[in-house]
């Protein structure tokens, strides 16, 4: 059994155009009925794909004409086919569990086998992209190696390999919990980068990282396995790394191994019966049995009736002592309308204090591994350290900060007669009150991260035997950097779900230009204002936090005026 | 309150979902938009929610131009979807409460309101249990008793008679849309049934292609139509004819 057949759809596909042909009236409904976009959607991707097969070989040019050790060139592509493994285990847990279509499948006779083998299908159709890359990496290695005609012929097997190799890991990551911002990682990691490499008194320890790093990146990352041989024989030194060639086809072997082990674990109709239908398969429903009896049981008749007369359900479910001490904070300087926007926007209280104590732990981690790195003369714990504080410093300033506003379940799409409309577009919420409301929480937020991050920032200076004043002030910076952002960041996460459904008036273009600059100059002032000294650090601060309140408002106004649509472009008018 | 749209065209690429509609609303009246799948029905409604934006033209709710931001008076109308958006993890006096404090509607009184409602639409059983534990028509009953409670000026309601509400909840609907009528309310909603909109619409609105073809009483239409006892039938069968 398949689910596609391309004859049938072929045969049934001619016999309704030779119907449409035959009838005038038909013909023009025909014209005009939407269709999906699918050369364009097609350009857009593979334009995008290549342009990052492109920024990857460029990379490796430029490590070569910069001069660094041959590794830096393995090293880049390790860390880039990483951050591909990531992206794509994400990839492939959302095609497996795309609820719509598995809410279609349970109530189709359709065999888990069969759901399975269209997932992979639809997996496998996307590895032209980590090819692509593979590719690309591997020719930009072969052109700066002076690669000969065996060197040529290696690309296309080993780019085989390298793209089993990075489905191999993204399979075996679909086992292990990630937090969904790692997604963000990638863009992140470009950011900080260009950040790195623009500054010029970072770009010395840039280098020097490499030259130190690029060795141990490329053993200890699969991908390396792959290009750190090829680059080994390209060179003629260190062959002995030909030896990685094992552990990498072990690896890129092991994705048939991993796909049997993700179809074995593979329950989708007990997943979308379970949200959709609300009725647990017979291993589920035992379970759930003994979950109902040990609940205290339902109030009755009289308790309901009780409960309403004392009004309880129209008061606010967020108690004013709930929570931690920001979420108090947040909820003592909010007004009772904006106490029950908050409500709808999270409706259980947010964990804002325990994501920047564990920011907070993740900070000190990173300092301590910094020491450890600065003070040891052994290579492995320096690298170890290095890595631990630069992990840990950067996923500890994420979650610690207010950069994940919470706000964005307001834009979660909810799907209404098969068009997307966000979910707080149907309750009479603006998108001030919205603003308000998330500007507030981000002061409260900000303020508590302020002297975490100055005293964690004196002491990583104090660790790495730099300024700690300077340090102090850095982090100073990127908290009020977070907090500015808050505007800009809550009318992205909005924008999300809200479309020029026209289309062919082109009238998003000038506001996703101003959009895309509004963000590039934040960014740049951002950066800027770090490496500055005082006054212009402030001044550049100030800009940016100016930028941020620009585009929310430039959104606001958009929003209010209805210049764009709260739902996607509906099947059916 | 009465609701004005001025050559309102909207547009989803290249097709004209709505094509310089002109219509005027009155306070007091229930009207149907009927028209074949496709022809713009749910546009409208969408456009007179603000959930869309005209390209053209403009929607005036007592001369007062529709802002999203406008939030005096975004909570004078409702907007009820085929398939109602609730919070299905909370509990169903949960989705009535916090609805009702967003609409400012959580005055004194409002307790007893919500009883009586959910008395008539056999919710008061399911009053503590999980909004996602309901079926459809008790999905859209628990909306409906917060549109009820919150007695906004306009109720925009997607297939209200075909939501899944068994006899008697759709008995109660629209006795209480007929109540609020009376006070002076506006109910405009969409429908593909129609015998129950003939006994249950002070006015139909028809729209096919985009273009209004008809907006009366359905008295008017009779009086035009060759076959008055099925006249909106007729209308259809008319419009299916023009098409081919």
């Amino acid at each position: 059994m398949t689910l596609h057949s391309p004859q049938f759809e072929a045969r049934l596909r001619s016999a309704a155009r030779r119907l449409i042909r035959e009838n005038a009236q038909l013909r023009r409904e025909w014209k005009r009925a939407p269709r999906t976009p699918l050369v364009r959607q097609t350009a857009v991707l593979v334009i995008f794909r290549l342009l990052c097969a492109f920024v990857l070989a460029a990379a490796v040019f430029a490590s070569s004409e910069a001069g660094l050790v041959w590794s830096t060139q393995s090293a880049i592509g390790a860390i880039w086919f990483l951050a591909s493994a990531i992206l794509l285990r994400f990839r492939i847990l959302n095609t497996f569990y795309r609820i719509d279509y598995l809410a279609a499948f349970t109530v189709l006779p359709t065999p888990t086998d069969v759901v399975v083998r269209w997932n992979w299908s639809r997996v496998t159709r996307s590895a032209w992209r980590t090819g692509l890359d593979a590719v690309a990496i591997l020719s930009a290695m072969a052109v700066t190696n002076a690669a000969g005609v065996g060197g040529w012929l290696a690309v296309l097997p080993l780019a085989a390999l390298l793209t089993a190799l990075v489905h191999a890991l993204a399979v075996w990551l679909t086992f292990v919990p990630l937090p969904a911002v790692l997604n963000l990682l990638p863009l992140a990691g470009i950011v900080a980068f260009v950040g790195l490499v623009e500054a010029s008194a970072w770009r010395e320890w840039l280098v020097r990282f490499l030259a130190e790093q690029s060795e141990t990146i490329s053993i200890a990352l699969p991908a390396g396995w792959v290009l750190r041989p090829y680059l080994a024989w390209l060179t003629s030194s260190r062959l002995e790394s030909l030896a990685l060639l094992i552990p990498a086809l072990g690896l890129g072997a092991s994705l048939v191994w991993a796909r049997r082990q993700l179809a074995n674990h593979y329950s989708p109709f007990a997943w979308a019966l379970w949200h959709v239908f609300q009725m647990p398969p017979e291993e589920w429903k035992a379970r759930f049995d003994e979950f109902l009896a040990a609940q205290p049981a339902p109030p009755g008749r009289t308790e309901i009736l009780d409960s309403v007369e004392k009004r309880e359900f129209l008061q606010p479910s967020f108690k004013a002592d709930a929570g931690g001490w920001i979420e108090r904070r947040v909820l003592a300087c909010l007004t009772p309308r904006e106490w029950t926007v908050i409500e709808l926007a999270f409706f259980a209280i947010p964990r804002w204090t325990r994501l920047a104590l564990i920011g907070s732990g993740l900070l000190a981690v990173s300092i301590l591994s910094a020491a450890i790195a600065k003070r040891t003369t052994d290579p492995s714990i320096q690298a170890i350290g290095t890595w631990t504080s630069i992990v840990c410093g950067a996923v500890g300033g994420l979650v610690l900060l207010p950069l994940n506003t919470g706000f964005k379940r307001m834009a979660q799409p909810i799907n209404a007669g098969g068009i997307l409309i966000p979910f707080g577009a149907l309750f009479p919420v603006t998108m001030k009150e919205l603003m308000r409301v998330a500007a507030k929480a981000s002061l409260v937020r900000g303020a508590f991260a302020l002297p975490v991050m100055v005293v964690g920032g004196s002491l990583l200076g104090l660790a790495l035997n730099t300024s700690p004043g300077w340090a102090a002030f850095a982090a100073a910076k990127i908290t009020l950097l977070a907090v500015a952002s808050t505007p800009m960041i809550l009318a992205l996460n909005q924008s999300s779900t809200t479309n020029d459904t026209s289309i062919v008036t082109f009238r998003a273009l000038p506001v996703v230009g101003a959009f895309l600059a509004g963000f590039i100059g934040f960014v740049g002032l951002g950066v800027g204002s770090i490496f500055s000294p005082l006054p212009w650090s402030i001044i550049w601060i100030m800009l940016a936090a100016g930028i941020s309140a620009g585009m929310a408002s430039l959104y606001g106004e958009l929003h209010a005026r209805r210049s764009f649509d709260l739902m996607t472009r509906p099947k059916e008018t | 309150m009465k609701i004005e749209l001025r050559a309102v065209t909207k547009r989803f690429g290249k097709t004209r979902a709505l094509d310089k509609v002109s219509l005027e609303f009155n306070p007091g009246e229930i009207v149907a938009v009927l028209g074949p799948n496709g022809a713009g029905k749910t546009t409208l409604l969408r456009c007179l929610a603000g959930i869309a934006g005209p390209d053209e033209g403009e929607i005036y709710f007592d001369d007062r131009p529709l802002r999203r931001d406008d939030l005096e008076l975004r909570q004078r109308f409702f907007f009820l979807a085929d398939f109602p958006f609730l919070f299905w993890d909370q509990s169903v006096l949960r989705n009535i409460g916090i609805t009702l404090r967003l609409y400012g509607a959580d005055g004194t009184g409002a307790e007893h309101r919500v009883l009586d409602l959910m008395r008539d639409y056999d919710l008061l059983p399911l009053a503590a249990s999980p909004a996602s534990s309901l079926s459809r028509g008790q999905a859209y009953k628990t909306a409906l008793t917060s549109l009820i409670t919150a007695n906004p000026e306009v109720w925009l309601l997607d297939e209200p008679l075909a939501s899944g509400m068994d006899p008697l909840g759709l008995s109660a609907f629209k006795r209480h849309a007929r109540a609020a009528t009376v006070q002076g309310r506006t109910v405009i909603y969409t429908s593909q049934l129609l015998d129950a909109v003939e006994r249950f619409s002070d006015r139909v609105c028809v729209i096919h292609n985009g273009e209004v073809r008809a907006f009366d009483t359905l008295e008017n239409l009779r009086a035009k139509s060759a076959d008055r006892a099925n006249v909106l039938e007729e209308l259809f069968r008319t419009l299916r004819s023009e098409s081919q």
